[in-house]
């Protein structure tokens, strides 16, 4: 059975197919989009999750049969694209020609989004890290909650040394008000910058491009000294996040302090993270005894047998986001050559007909 | 919502029902002063719903298309401008009046079971992009939607098409009216292909990533694709027309899904302002 790669029935039924996967990814949830939603999936399913796993459809976006049927979607369009040149060469009416070049320049566009989405996926970087207000962070693996490299990402770390200057709230246009991070970036063989960045105002330093990620926060600061008021030990705390049934969204770290033998456990509701002054719950444990569990506002104290532990102040904390993306502008202009493709096709169509 | 934009508000949706009942009528009892009456309505309502556009944009300090309210009143207020603007160019296309009206309206009530506050603009909603984006999203809707009402004038017969040329003077042409369909199809792909590419760079631009897998995002290209299957079925598989119109239909159907039901069953962060 010979298969004519530039028929337009081949490309409904590819479309078809394409289409029939995306509505499945969006019933489905999908793998590193909703992993939650997976785990609530599979306990509700059980064994019959097994099936969903097998034909990967938790994980379209990365399944073989995804890129075989973009293969054939490349290749189809591809030959339409000639079989249309073919046309415009043989016709001499140039309405008609007009509206076959805009399919070329459409299907082509399409073409050339697939190539450079896949070759933007596969080299691009995107790295989620959290710093406090003074704080200097070196480019490394450690400093990340989250990170995303490409197949073929061929970076490596060291690329800079970030300080976040100051978190503030600042009116950017009159009646707007909104976050603003000041941050200085010195860039591994580069000369320093300061930039601030906000939401809808990411800065581009070196090829990397840093965005407010929109999550921030106050970090205690927790003070442990002695009885005679040496300073035993002092840190920032970032608090993570994690889910209680009670409670609801809590934000809580805890600090092993080895030559003391103690732990120190700070906790605060979802609901007052933001607010500078709110409750801490605190727990001071040493060994297995529990030498302290109670509530702290910013700047109060509390003495404990030979200590004294305080929170002398908060810091504000954020997220910001590093990305690099090399193929962007090509999928940009991948979408407006589309759009000119289509424009200059319905233009040829409601155009009125030349007279013979 | 302030007094003055609930009376054009209300004004709008008054009108409105009324140009569908007395359009309708006018085709039932062929009773041309009547259409002609239903079509000075229309102008009529469109000018209340620009009145109320321009009354919350100022009220909010920003154009009136971030709510859902919003989202699905503005949808209204262009569906009514292409329609004019259509029937302007081709006066034949003067019978989309009984659908349109009947669309708008309905609208108008489902958005009016909706929160109609405008809350002033967060900093994340604040940039060019979004505007291009949502108005387009509106947009194309609407177009999609009047396309929808021709497939539904030529599922209707082409007996019934003739009965208006009593009341509307010039109908389109029965044969005819599948290319129109298309064309339109064509038009609003445009348009909704607008809305995705400027919400990628407005995406990009707020938080580094053109395309987050949010199911209105997934929605919106399965509704693209959706109807460049649709378009593509009248030349690969030559279907009938009747065929045609129903596709163009059932398309809208996803449409009004993306836009405005997605946020019933998802979490997004496309959360309406």
């Amino acid at each position: 059975m010979r298969i004519n790669f530039a028929s337009t029935r081949l490309a409904f039924v590819l479309i078809s197919t394409l289409l029939a996967l995306i509505i499945v990814s969006a019933l489905i949830p999908q793998q590193e989009i909703a992993v939650g939603q997976i785990a609530d999936l599979r306990q509700a399913l059980g064994s019959g999750y097994a099936i969903i796993e097998w034909l990967r459809l938790d994980d379209i976006y990365t399944a073989p049969y995804f890129f075989v049927l973009l293969g054939l979607l490349g290749l189809n369009l591809t030959m339409a694209n000639i079989k249309r040149f073919r046309i415009i060469f043989r016709s001499g009416q140039t309405l008609l020609r007009l509206r076959h070049l805009g399919s070329i320049i459409f299907h082509f566009s399409l073409l050339l989004i697939i190539a450079a989405v896949i070759a933007n996926y596969l080299l691009k970087y995107r790295g989620e890290v959290a710093l406090t207000e003074g704080q200097t962070v070196e480019d490394s693996s450690g400093i990340y909650a989250e990170e995303f490299k490409g197949a073929l990402y061929k970076g490596s770390y060291n690329r800079f040394t970030m300080t976040l200057d100051s978190i503030y709230e600042s009116e950017v246009i009159p009646g707007t008000i909104g976050t603003a991070v000041d941050i200085t970036v010195d860039p591994a063989g580069k000369r320093e910058r300061k930039a601030t960045i906000m939401i809808n105002r990411p800065h581009e330093i070196a090829d990397l491009t840093y965005h407010y990620a929109l999550t921030k926060g106050y970090s205690p600061e927790i003070k442990l000294t002695d009885s005679a008021g040496r300073s035993l030990y002092s840190a920032f705390m970032r608090l993570a996040v994690t889910q209680d049934d009670e409670l609801g969204q809590v934000h809580h770290d805890f600090y092993e302090l080895e030559p003391f033998d103690l732990r120190i456990t700070v906790q605060v509701l979802a609901d007052s993270i933001s607010i500078g002054d709110t409750l801490y719950w605190v727990a001071l444990e040493q060994g297995d005894s529990s030498l302290y569990e109670g509530e702290l506002r910013p700047g109060d104290a509390v003495k404990i047998n030979q200590y004294q532990f305080s929170i002398p102040r908060l810091r504000e904390w954020c997220y910001i986001t590093i990305v690099n993306s090399p193929f962007l502008g090509l999928i940009f202009l991948g979408f407006w050559l589309a759009l000119a493709g289509m424009s200059i096709s319905l233009i040829s169509r409601v155009l009125p007909k030349e007279r013979k | 919502m302030s007094a003055w934009e609930s009376v054009f508000f209300w004004s709008s949706a008054l009108i409105l029902a009324s140009v569908f009942f007395l359009s309708l009528m006018s085709v039932m009892l062929t009773k041309a002063a009547a259409f002609k009456l239903s079509r000075i309505l229309s102008w009529l309502a469109l000018a209340t719903l620009t009145i109320f556009g321009a009354l919350r944009w100022i009220n909010s300090g920003h154009p009136p298309f971030v709510t859902l309210f919003e989202s699905m009143v503005i949808s209204v207020w262009f569906m009514l401008l292409f329609y004019q603007i259509l029937t302007l160019v081709h006066r034949r296309m003067l019978v989309l009046l009984i659908p349109v009206s009947a669309i708008s309206f309905l609208m108008l009530g489902w958005a009016s079971s909706r929160s109609m506050t405008a809350d002033p603009l967060s900093l994340a909603l604040e940039n060019t992009w979004l505007f291009i984006h949502a108005s387009f999203a509106t947009a194309g809707a609407a177009v999609f939607l009047i396309a929808a009402s021709l497939g539904g004038i030529y599922l209707s017969g082409e007996e019934k098409l003739a009965r208006m040329e009593k009341v509307a003077v010039r109908v389109p042409q029965y044969d005819a009216l599948p290319k129109s369909i298309y064309n339109l199809l064509l038009f609003g792909l445009v348009l909704w292909g607008v809305m995705i590419v400027s919400g990628s760079i407005w995406a990009q631009i707020a938080w580094g990533r053109y395309w987050a897998w949010d199911p209105i995002e997934l929605w919106s290209l399965i509704s693209w694709l959706l109807y460049g299957l649709v378009a593509h079925s009248r030349m690969a598989f030559k279907i009938s027309q009747r065929t045609f119109s129903w596709l163009t239909i059932v398309a809208v159907f996803v449409v009004i899904f993306t836009l405005w039901g997605v946020n019933y069953l998802y979490e997004t962060i496309h959360t309406y302002g």
